[in-house]
């Protein structure tokens, strides 16, 4: 028997900082859902965990021959196809981790009906573990190009900042992903949109070009969108081998605390009545 | 010391036009009202203490699992205020979050941390989980190739592993083979003596009443009796037996069942009296209880015989009597007259009882076993309790015995 008076393990009413403090102790729960999720994920396959990294050679593999031989396209005056490939690579990679994250972690909740209405279960984590969990695989192709360019010289001492950049990303893929799992309770359009925004999104994100790319009429947009900046700082780490510029670090960090934070509290707020809504 | 209090609790479950609206006025992004919907829970206000056992009864749609989900506190009361002393865990079902794929420890392991153990926590009372489910090796199989049985035992197991100070039941006991579900109520009943409380939400009155001190009766989201758990389920038997009485649409007003005979006799009215010839409808077990039945008849009828049959609320029929296998001669009846039936000592447990009456013609031989040709036969035409005076226990009936005690020195 536990202490008399003593406060049940988990409590939808607590406030904003109690349940973030809660949140952060549960990092035994979320390890473990991830090595779960990522086991059904692979459950009665032949391959079983090497698709871990089947994927992501299969789309490096697919976009060196693409456009290494076939289209030979250059994104600018002197640049070659290879260069362009890496340049496409480096922004294409970090953009499936946050598109794919997200579009999987949108359904958290209503994906895991049970968990929510029939046990007493802290479903703010079931977000995160979508996040965590969908990342995976997109984690291993980002370390499988970072091993070809630094056995290319293209990157130095940089790369020990790309942990960090990967991690204020995470941030910034959670909070999001509480907002619209959240959200997407209520208003279940929110699955439907969600491809149509992340497609429009990838193209107004410099993706498949880069920064110095865009044109002027749209520098304003392109230096509204949180994502210009993470993948200029990957561009940065991976391409040029430098550290990212302090203004793009307050930027990062800033925008990643921020929107981590706001999906907290969006999250806290739905989630008293997510219960009755599932 | 107090476990759980509520104080006009009341949920009214959100239902707005859109439900952007929701969002809306979740957020403050704007103020938006939700429509005026019926409660699912309305008013309620109770207490218990630390130790008690109580159950939950009431029809589908009482509010009883709503009542579960805000104590669970799954779900956030619309109005009035709800107070949990204590650690809670809610069976709500048994097995969410089972992996089919899995074998019956890796699921031990996985769902054991999603109600909330730590790793080391499973791992130190796996082995005694793996002891209550009793599966032998098969707890090394896929949990999909398990019966429907074998899950739930178990899923009941790895609840064993939790050690709640409040345990919050729904339904869920009723699992798997009649052994196992003992194995579990004597779980229960382990927990509540080393001080655990438990709310149990079940339709079984029987359960309730043979687990809980006091029983909470719901309907249409309003307490309609919080009380002693004998009384409460034996009035809520009563209640939903009524129902099932009341004509399709009807009022609701005629409690009694079928009637049908040939007329010759018809039974006026029955009354069911005590020792001192008063209308009761309670009593308790070893008073003298007589039911008088009054009749008329119009001509000339000799030796009738008078039927008399007793069921508990739960459908065991408890005693029958009928006069002509006894032997016995009513003589003739003619105009009006009544016959007394004497229940004395009344040897019946506790439980609330139909009365049902028939006057028979006397026996041609030609006649089963089963008489279908009476004058006149109610079923379920009154009712009444009977309680032990010493400590409640349902049993059919109090059979007197004689006791010897021959030590053999």
């Amino acid at each position: 028997m536990g202490t008399p008076g003593s406060m049940r393990t988990y409590n939808l009413t607590g406030s904003f900082s109690e349940s973030l403090r809660d949140f952060f102790r549960r990092g035994e729960m979320i390890g473990m859902l991830i090595v779960d999720d990522l086991r059904r994920q692979y459950t009665h396959s032949l391959l079983g965990s090497f698709w871990l990294l089947v994927k992501p050679l299969l789309l490096l593999g697919l976009y060196g021959v693409l456009f290494g031989m076939v289209f030979q396209s250059r994104s600018g005056p002197g640049q070659t196809s290879w260069e362009y490939l890496l340049v496409l690579l480096t922004g294409l990679l970090p953009w499936l981790i946050f598109a794919e994250a997200i579009s999987s972690a949108t359904s958290a909740i209503t994906a895991n009906v049970g968990l929510v209405t029939k046990i007493l279960f802290p479903i703010e984590i079931l977000p995160v573990v979508k996040v965590l969990g969908t990342t995976a695989s997109g984690l291993v192709g980002l370390l499988l190009l970072s091993i070809i360019l630094v056995s290319m010289q293209y990157v130095g001492w940089a790369l020990v900042l790309l942990p960090f950049l990967l991690a204020a990303q995470l941030a910034f893929m959670i909070g999001l992903a509480w907002t619209l799992s959240a959200i997407n309770v209520a208003v279940r359009d929110t699955n439907q949109i969600l491809p149509l925004a992340l497609m429009v999104w990838m193209f107004l994100s410099p993706v498949v070009y880069t920064k110095e790319m865009v044109p002027q009429a749209l520098a304003t947009v392109f230096s509204m969108n949180p994502m210009t900046y993470f993948l200029d700082g990957y561009r940065m780490i991976l391409l040029s081998g430098q550290p990212p510029a302090l203004s793009l670090w307050v930027i990062v960090l800033v925008v990643s605390a921020v929107t981590f934070l706001l999906g907290f509290g969006v999250f806290h707020r739905m989630r008293i009545i997510i219960a009755d809504l599932v | 010391m107090i476990a759980v209090q509520a104080k006009q609790l009341t949920k009214v479950y959100p239902c707005y036009d859109r439900r952007i609206d929701l969002i809306m006025d979740l957020l403050h992004v704007a103020r938006r009202f939700p429509q005026a919907r019926r409660p699912a829970l309305e008013d309620v206000s109770f207490t218990v203490e630390t130790g008690e056992c109580v159950g939950v009864i009431g029809r589908n749609g009482a509010g009883k699992s709503t009542l579960l989900k805000l104590l669970a506190g799954m779900s956030v009361p619309t109005s009035g205020s709800l107070e949990v002393h204590g650690k809670v865990t809610a069976l709500l079902e048994l097995g969410t979050g089972f992996h089919p794929d899995y074998s019956g420890v890796e699921n031990v392991r996985i769902n054991g941390m999603l109600l909330g153990l730590s790793r080391s926590e499973v791992e130190s009372r796996l082995p005694a989980i793996v002891e209550f489910a009793e599966l032998g090796e098969v707890i090394n199989e896929p949990v999909r190739t398990y019966s429907s049985g074998m899950q739930s035992r178990l899923a009941f197991a790895i609840t064993t592993a939790l050690q709640p100070d409040i345990l919050l039941i729904d339904e869920v006991l009723a699992v798997g083979d009649a052994y196992f579900v003992d194995k579990c109520i004597r779980h229960l009943q382990g927990f509540l003596r080393n001080g655990g409380t438990a709310l149990i939400v079940s339709h079984n009155a029987f359960l309730v009443s043979r687990l809980c001190q006091k029983a909470l009766w719901l309907e249409g989201g309003k307490l309609l009796r919080f009380d002693m758990a004998q009384d409460v389920c034996q009035a809520y038997y009563l209640y939903v037996r009524k129902l099932e009485r009341a004509p399709q649409g009807g009022s609701g007003a005629s409690v009694q069942g079928r009637r049908w005979g040939s007329g010759e006799i018809r039974i006026c009215s029955v009354r069911v009296l005590d020792s001192e010839n008063k209308e009761e409808s309670s009593f308790f077990r070893g008073e003298r209880m007589v039911i008088r039945v009054a009749y008329e008849a119009p001509s000339v009828q000799v030796n009738a015989s008078l039927y008399v049959l007793i069921t508990r609320h739960d459908g065991v029929l408890a005693t029958s009597r009928f006069s002509e296998d006894e032997g016995i001669e009513m003589g003739a009846f003619r105009g009006t007259g009544y016959v007394d039936v004497a229940f004395d000592p009344l040897l019946l447990g506790d439980g609330a009882y139909w009365l049902s009456v028939g006057i028979f013609p006397q026996k041609t031989g030609a006649e089963t076993i089963y008489r279908m040709d009476p004058f006149d036969h109610h079923d379920q035409v009154s009712q009444f309790t009977v309680r032990r005076p010493d400590r409640p226990l349902q049993t059919v009936f109090d059979h007197p015995v004689q006791w010897s005690h021959k030590p053999a020195g």
